[in-house]
């Protein structure tokens, strides 16, 4: 679905976010991209969108190469931005105004949402809280049921029910034949929701693997003293959040803002050992 | 479906941008409308209600050419601020309709709707009015030989490309910063002007600005060299074409336009 080729980007020819990168997602996942501040998260994703153009290489959604911005290739995706604008009309006048540019757009669905996510459909839209329009806005996105639906910090600005809502509905809105990806610095907020882990990381996708596929090699527990075979540890009030190399099978749950801070700390091992 | 241009999509994405945008054309058309009665209306008063032509003649000329420069400077102001960058850009219309639906409203929609509220404004003055004797209190004939107001239409689409391509180029201040660009870029060419004619020229001259007779000195005589009739029509040609480049090159603009 998405195709990233040799894409070199920067917002100036001096200095380069990303060099020769190369990446391709597929339908039916929920991937999760991390990076520290700067990293180039949200440069990726406009990327990947057609907000910014790369310097070289190409980057194609469904085929379409995202830096022409063809109406066919808009209508089979949104972005939902870390900052919303949302204009003076009510959820109905926008659905009104914007829902029909969505081929697949379901206006039930987009009230259920609402409903689901305590927004009231008769306020103008920029009347409403941050809170309140990000939760418009990503009700909107996923009814507009493009195949691909791109998210930058989308639970920024949730309160802590909203989060979980939010997590809930994203769940049940990944189909087979849709992409999602999500970025965010707040690791915690992408637990159970995401099957794919993106690390961004000194100019290249340094990791690109399924939860699975890492608990297959790597084993996440917590325990009172660390031991030898530990590659990443960190302090935690229940004792040392450990990760280790899984040599017996078994499956632990992967505790993605331990994996993140292992991978940025200590990025060759751990690294080494998933992309092997 | 197209690419380019669809109907469908067209006229979707023009009843979007009328929804979302009518309240503050709105307030701006009454804000435009105020400016006028007040403008026409002290001339009246101060001419016992009669509305000279001359006055008539002059307010339509600079509220068209003011209005008309305010108002395209901002019909891309949202491709200036990121966060209505996003979805003005994301939405499902190609560059093409989204620059028409601009386009239309600044150029086309703008003068019609200006021409009307600069004549019912004019008609409602002059009816509070009354006759001087001698002279009839008429509202301006827009295509009056003897006045110059048609002029107004030749001026507004040079205007109105230069803005419109400033108001796409620049991410901010659009207005002011075309405006410098545009007054920097006269001064610069009035400047070199004088060299350039002079490197053509052994005469000495006596002045000269740009796209207008050239006044020489031949000894102790002193020479007017108006341009043939001809070369009126070369300068209008070009202008048009200066138009249609800055209308393309606005349109590409907002092809490359990043967030």
């Amino acid at each position: 679905m998405i195709k990233i080729s040799n894409l070199t980007f920067g917002y100036s020819r001096k200095k380069i976010l990303f060099q020769d990168l190369n990446l391709q997602m597929q339908e039916g996942h929920i991937y999760g991209l991390l990076g520290k501040n700067g990293a180039g998260k949200s440069t990726l994703l406009k990327n990947i969108a057609g907000l910014v153009f790369p310097q070289q290489g190409v980057c194609e959604v469904n085929g379409f190469d995202s830096s022409k911005r063809l109406p066919a290739f808009l209508q089979d995706l949104f972005f939902i931005p870390e900052e919303v604008y949302m204009p003076a009309l009510t959820a109905a006048q926008f659905i009104k105004s914007t829902g029909h540019f969505y081929p697949a757009f379901d206006e039930k669905q987009f009230n259920q949402m609402l409903d689901e996510f305590d927004v009231p459909a008769d306020t103008l839209l920029n009347k409403l809280s941050f809170g309140q329009q990000k939760k418009v806005i990503i009700a909107f996105g996923l009814s507009t049921n493009t195949s691909l639906l791109i998210m930058d910090e989308p639970t920024n600005g949730l309160d802590i029910p909203s989060k979980s809502q939010f997590r809930k509905i994203i769940a049940s809105a990944l189909t087979e034949n849709r992409c999602i990806i999500i970025s965010t610095h707040q690791v915690r907020d992408l637990d159970n929701l995401i099957d794919t882990v993106l690390v961004v990381h000194q100019q290249k996708i340094i990791l690109n693997k399924s939860l699975d596929e890492i608990s297959e090699e790597l084993k996440f527990s917590t325990v009172a003293t660390v031991g030898s075979d530990v590659l990443y540890a960190e302090e935690s009030v229940r004792g040392m959040n450990t990760i280790t190399q899984n040599t017996n099978g078994s499956y632990s749950k992967v505790d993605l803002e331990l994996l993140f801070n292992a991978i940025i700390n200590d990025k060759n091992t751990i690294t080494e050992i998933l992309n092997r | 479906m197209n690419q380019t241009f669809n109907i469908n999509r067209f006229s979707m994405l023009f009843k979007k941008h009328t929804l979302e945008n009518y309240k503050t054309y709105l307030m701006s058309v009454g804000v435009l409308a105020g400016l006028l009665v007040l403008f026409m209306g002290i001339a009246s008063y101060a001419n016992d209600g009669y509305l000279l032509l001359g006055f008539q003649e002059a307010f339509f000329v600079i509220f068209l050419l003011l209005a008309g420069c305010i108002f395209t400077s901002l019909v891309f102001a949202d491709l200036g601020d990121k966060k209505k960058a996003i979805p003005a850009l994301t939405l499902p219309a190609s560059h093409f309709e989204k620059y028409l639906v601009s386009w239309l409203y600044s150029f086309l929609i703008f003068q019609l709707l200006y021409v009307a509220l600069f004549y019912l404004i004019a008609a409602l003055i002059i009816s509070f009015g009354h006759d001087v004797p001698g002279r009839e209190n008429v509202l301006l004939d827009l295509f009056d030989k003897d006045r110059m107001a048609y002029m107004a239409f030749v001026l507004y689409p040079f205007i109105h490309s230069v803005i419109l391509f400033g108001a796409i180029y620049f991410e901010k201040l659009h207005f002011i910063k075309t405006g410098f660009a545009f007054f920097t870029g006269i001064f610069l060419l009035g400047l070199l002007n004088r060299p350039i004619i002079s490197s053509m020229i052994d005469e000495t001259i006596r002045g000269t600005t740009i796209f207008s007779p050239l006044d020489i000195t031949d000894g102790k005589n002193y020479w007017t060299i108006f341009p043939p009739e001809i070369q009126k029509q070369t300068i209008g040609i070009v202008l048009g074409i200066i138009v249609v480049i800055l209308w393309v090159s606005a349109y590409f603009r907002l092809k490359e336009k990043e967030v």
